[in-house]
């Protein structure tokens, strides 16, 4: 349950490629591009065109196992932080940041693309699971002024 | 006003009644049984330490026994039913165990029901049936709990005047606050002190004006290391129908502020259980916070102060003071100034209460004088406890203060402060110093019925420290957790052994602070197990086929794909006979892999892996496995050279997440400097294998191109779907493994199907899959490599790179390692099945020699075969040995082959 209005939209996270560089920083690609680890970096829509790195660095493809969850509203942060560990609702975390942390025991990358606007990345083989708990969470918030017993 | 039951009575509630509040408004005094005698016991408190007024609330999968009924607030249809009792509350048979409490004294159990653990189960059933708490419900809860995370500068437990100050302080200094509150309104003792109303409300809203958070219903019930704490919130009230029940929050703070009070104590006397002896907090908390007034005539017995407040509620309340006993022969100033007001009785203790089932009368020694007083409430208080459990359960040590007669916070490790009362700012109190009459009638944990007799035979019987002594008597355990019991049970002891309460010691404080449902822990794991599960990209095209699906780690894949009537081994044997005549196809997506490329991919590879890598040819893929540092197998798999430095490494999905580590810490700890990119891509593809003499055609009839000779690649489009072919085999047959992208891999597979069914073929699952390989002789990581294997034991050191340089190389040239004895693969045939994991020996009750690892029939001919793990077992080929499981009863002869029984030359998997 969370406090602050949210939708969610589920797709395949389409043509992802990952990029390893052992050397050399990256170059302006023209595509939209995601830091994911210190030396690691997602191309997106990269398919199909001529990447050229040098030899700086390695590609593979990576899109065909991932799913990508947009949040949108400003309940992205609150429901984020459902069976999860880290702070989603740090206002220090912010567009052009990512997290890989974990949430209902499942891998995830989270990057905020706009102040009410957030995409998560996950293996496709959690979807189920962790895509049922977000359901049911925002459902919850929808419902949220339901009696809870609470008179006093 | 609010409808409730109570044990089938309809009643009625204010708004914002606790339901002991409403029990009471309602003239309940008899709210539940005792643990142990069955006692009559009526409520004690207004607050979490209640240890009497357990109920079970609500119906059906919401039904929460051993609630407390100062915990629960009521809402309209609440419904309540007292414990422990039969066939009534009020009349109640257990209660004859009442009668023979002198028997049953501390240590009972242990002293009488010794013997035979056989005999100890007979008595178990006797004893659970006649001592006890509610029963736990049968249902499933149908109202979900949460998990939530939280983080914060400063995390404030309590929102009495000391809570409320410093979240209003921290907040408007702009840190990041968190205030937590057990109760459903702010302000702690300010609601029944009389405190301003409005300015509760005005400091709660600056604290959220200041962007602070403020959590009602939620008790902080863990403090652990580094700052984190776990609260659970009451979301709805216990039993009622909500979308959410529970949550259960993680917090993590840079700092905590503990302002959680503190608990009044009972007086220890004879008949201080019977109900209508209340504590003088708790009867000034129903006057002014609920107005009840729990009795009309009342006795109050004190040791300090604070009770006179409670008189002046007991008057404002319209109800009489019929005397104050105070322990001490001198009035303190407050004493003294209440004398002209109420009839106030220096050096006066109660000695005993009467009433059949609530309380009509109070006797008293005062000043060596016996009275009688005919009340029906007697409010006591023998001074006050700082909650101080939440600092102990964080490691932080605990100091007497002699004053009080309590523990306060001490020295601790973490960013922590306990202010208030909480720090020990209550009131002094005079110590008991009366001898008490009639100990085997006053009871000090009303919880577990333990009375000042129990704790003196304890101690007489050797029970001197107080960690024995809890054990003894169960004093200070069950749901309160002696949160009324503990002081009062030290102060006794301490006696009997003539030593200070700090030198007597103290039980350690665990977590939770309150009884937490087993419901919140499990959070959204409930009604599973508490993980995910992993679905095949391929699932909806298996779940068309109603397969009988296998949890494999988080996995669950196909294990057969039964026809109408066909049993399990049937449908394997049908799909294993499939492939082994004709074709099949089978979903491998889970299957780890990685994309490892760069310059110095082949040197990588070459650490890892324990076979030839350097000199594989472009298009080409060979088997590999991988070692530990100790030269036991890790994980196996394939390495495909995908282009001239890019490598596809394939490896077991039960050891996925492990290689996924082992070849991090390779890269960044054993070669940092290699020029090397390690890329999982385990989901990307999804991976189908075509496996069958016909498997060559099948994907012929498919792609354009010829399909690759065995261990060769290529890339292909099936299906308008580009995909990855590399001619592979684990089954023994000419095999193909098609790897196309995840999201795309449907029509991969619907194309595959279609062919193979055209072709006789069937899709098979595991159990087929486990067939096949085991007739092959091909390991499996957890079976054959079961961390205890090398190379040789598997009898793949042919296989191993003579050059050394591989993780593990080393390790193998250990002596032991290379012992002839060691446990070795073999394999095994009987015309019987053969039990696996069965053990091996020469005769039933012989030495065992081994053990059966796989097991299956053969797909084509008679009778069973099996790998397995034998000692010296490549010296024993034609021994006869007897498989046997005696747990199973199942035995079978078996004799000793080479561990491969289908085309040990491998020409089925060539063209």
């Amino acid at each position: 349950m969370i406090e602050a209005p949210v939708t969610m939209a589920i797709a395949p996270a389409g043509d992802i490629v990952a990029l390893d560089l052992w050397a050399g920083t990256l170059p302006d690609l023209g595509i939209r591009t995601l830091q994911v680890e210190p030396r690691r970096w997602w191309l997106f829509g990269a398919a199909g065109r001529d990447i050229d790195i040098g030899d700086n660095g390695a590609l593979a493809p990576i899109g065909g196992g991932l799913i990508r969850a947009t949040f949108t509203g400003p309940g992205w942060r609150a429901l984020l932080m459902i069976s999860a560990v880290f702070d989603a609702e740090n206002p220090n975390f912010a567009p052009g940041q990512v997290a890989a942390t974990v949430i209902h025991h499942v891998p995830v990358w989270i990057a905020p693309i706009a102040a009410d606007i957030c995409e998560v990345f996950f293996a496709a083989s959690y979807a189920t699971d962790l895509v049922a708990l977000w359901t049911r969470s925002i459902a919850l918030s929808h419902s949220a002024a339901a009696t809870t017993g609470h008179t006093a | 006003m609010l409808n409730f039951s109570f044990d089938g009575i309809a009643m009625q509630a204010r708004p914002g009644d606790t339901l002991a509040a409403a029990l009471l408004r309602n003239g309940v005094r008899v709210v539940g049984r005792s643990f142990k005698y069955h006692r009559p016991r009526g409520i004690m408190s207004a607050g979490v330490e209640e240890p009497n007024a357990l109920l079970t609330v609500g119906e059906g999968g919401r039904a929460e026994p051993n609630t407390r009924a100062t915990d629960v607030f009521v809402y309209e249809g609440l419904v309540a039913h007292s414990q422990n009792r039969w066939p009534s509350l009020k009349f109640d048979l257990g209660a004859v165990i009442g009668l023979a409490s002198p028997v049953f004294a501390a240590g009972f159990y242990y002293k009488t029901f010794f013997g035979p653990p056989s005999r100890w189960m007979f008595y178990e059933r006797f004893i659970r049936r006649a001592a006890g708490l509610g029963p736990a419900p049968h249902l499933a809860d149908p109202d979900p709990c949460e998990h939530r995370a939280a983080f914060c500068d400063v995390l404030v437990v309590g929102s009495g005047p000391a809570g409320m100050a410093a979240a209003r302080d921290a907040a408007q200094d702009g840190e990041r606050v968190l205030l937590v509150e057990q109760d459903a309104l702010l302000g702690g003792s300010l609601l029944s002190d009389g405190g301003d109303h409005a300015e509760i409300e005005a400091t709660r809203a600056a604290i959220i004006a200041a962007g602070g958070r403020v959590l009602t219903r939620t008790t902080a019930s863990g403090l652990w290391d580094h700052g984190f704490v776990t609260l659970a919130q009451h979301v709805a009230e216990p039993g009622h129908p909500a979308p959410l029940a529970q949550r259960l929050w993680h917090i993590r703070a840079g700092r905590i502020v503990l302002a959680t009070g503190a608990i009044e104590r009972p007086l220890t006397f004879a008949g201080n259980d019977r109900p209508g002896v209340m504590l003088a907090g708790a009867v000034q908390t129903y006057a002014r916070r609920f107005g009840v007034l729990p009795g009309r005539r009342v006795v109050i017995a004190t040791n300090n102060d604070n009770a006179y407040v409670t008189a002046d509620a007991v008057i404002a309340a319209g109800g009489e003071v019929v005397a104050i006993l105070e322990t001490r022969p001198v009035a303190s100033d407050v004493a003294a100034a209440a004398q002209g007001r109420f009839p106030v009785f220096l050096d006066a203790t109660p000695t005993g209460t009467h009433g059949r089932q609530a309380l009509s009368a109070v006797d008293a020694m005062i000043a060596g004088t016996a009275r009688r007083f005919a009340a029906d409430l007697l409010a006591m208080s023998g001074g006050f406890t700082p909650v101080v459990h939440l600092h102990s359960q964080g490691g932080g040590k605990l100091n007497w203060n002699a004053a009080i007669q309590a523990f306060v916070p001490g020295a601790t490790d973490q960013n922590l402060v306990a202010v208030g009362a909480a720090a020990g700012e209550v009131v002094a109190i005079a110590p008991a110093t009366h001898a008490l009459a009639k100990p085997k009638a006053a009871f000090i944990d009303f919880q577990n019925d333990v009375t000042a007799a129990d704790i003196d035979l304890a101690h007489a019987e050797g029970y001197r420290s107080v960690e024995h002594l809890k054990r003894y008597t169960t004093l200070g355990m069950g749901t309160d957790q002696g949160k009324t019991s503990n002081m009062a049970a030290l102060g006794r002891l301490a006696a009997a052994a003539g030593v200070d309460i700090p030198t007597a010691g103290l039980t350690r404080f665990r977590p939770p602070y309150t009884p937490l449902s087993l419901a919140a822990l499990a959070g959204a794991d409930g009604g599973g197990h508490a993980a995910p599960s992993r679905r095949l990209a391929l699932y909806d095209r298996h779940a068309a086929l109603s397969p009988l699906w296998q949890p494999l780690g988080l996995w669950h894949r196909p294990r057969a794909y039964p026809l109408a009537g066909e049993s399990l081994h049937a449908a394997a044997m049908r799909e294993a006979n499939a492939v082994r005549t004709r074709v099949g196809i089978v979903d491998v997506s889970t299957l780890a892999k990685y994309a490892i490329s760069g310059p110095d991919a082949a040197a990588f590879l070459e650490i890892v892996c324990a076979t030839g890598i350097a000199k594989l040819a472009v298009g080409r893929g060979r088997y590999t496995f991988m070692l530990r540092e100790d030269g036991m197998v890790m994980d196996d798999g394939t390495v495909w050279r995908t282009g001239e430095t890019s490598y596809l490494l394939t490896s077991s999905t039960g050891g996925a997440d492990r290689m996924t580590t082992h070849l991090g810490y390779v890269q960044h700890v054993l070669a940092p400097k290699l020029r090397v990119s390690i890329i999982g891509q385990q989901e990307h593809f999804a991976g189908i294998a075509i496996a069958g003499p016909l498997a060559a055609t099948v994907l012929a009839v498919l792609v354009d191109a010829p399909p690759p000779a065995h261990m060769g690649l290529t890339k292909a489009v099936i299906a308008g779907v580009p995909v990855l072919v590399l001619a592979a085999s684990y089954s023994g047959e000419r095999a193909f493994e098609a790897y196309a992208p995840g999201h795309d891999a449907g029509p991969v597979w619907d194309a595959l199907a279609a062919a193979t069914a055209a072709h006789g073929g069937c899709p098979y699952g595991l159990e087929a899959l486990e067939f096949l390989r085991i007739e092959k002789g091909h390991i499996v990581v957890g079976g054959e490599a079961d961390g205890r294997t090398t190379p040789h034991d598997l009898r793949l050191e042919k296989m191993l790179r003579k050059a050394g340089g591989y993780i593990g190389a080393s390790a193998l040239q250990r002596p032991a390692l290379l012992a002839t004895d060691r446990l070795q693969l073999v394999g095994l045939a009987s015309p019987n099945a053969i039990p696996e994991g069965s053990m091996l020996v020469a005769e039933i009750g012989a030495r065992v020699e081994g053990h059966v690892t796989s097991a299956g029939p053969r797909v084509l001919g008679e009778g069973s075969v099996a790998l397995a793990m034998l000692a010296g077992g490549r010296g024993r080929i034609g021994d006869t040995l007897i498989a046997s499981s005696p747990t199973r009863g199942q035995h079978a002869s078996v004799t000793v082959f080479e561990p491969v029984f289908h085309d040990p030359e491998g020409t089925r998997y060539r063209d």
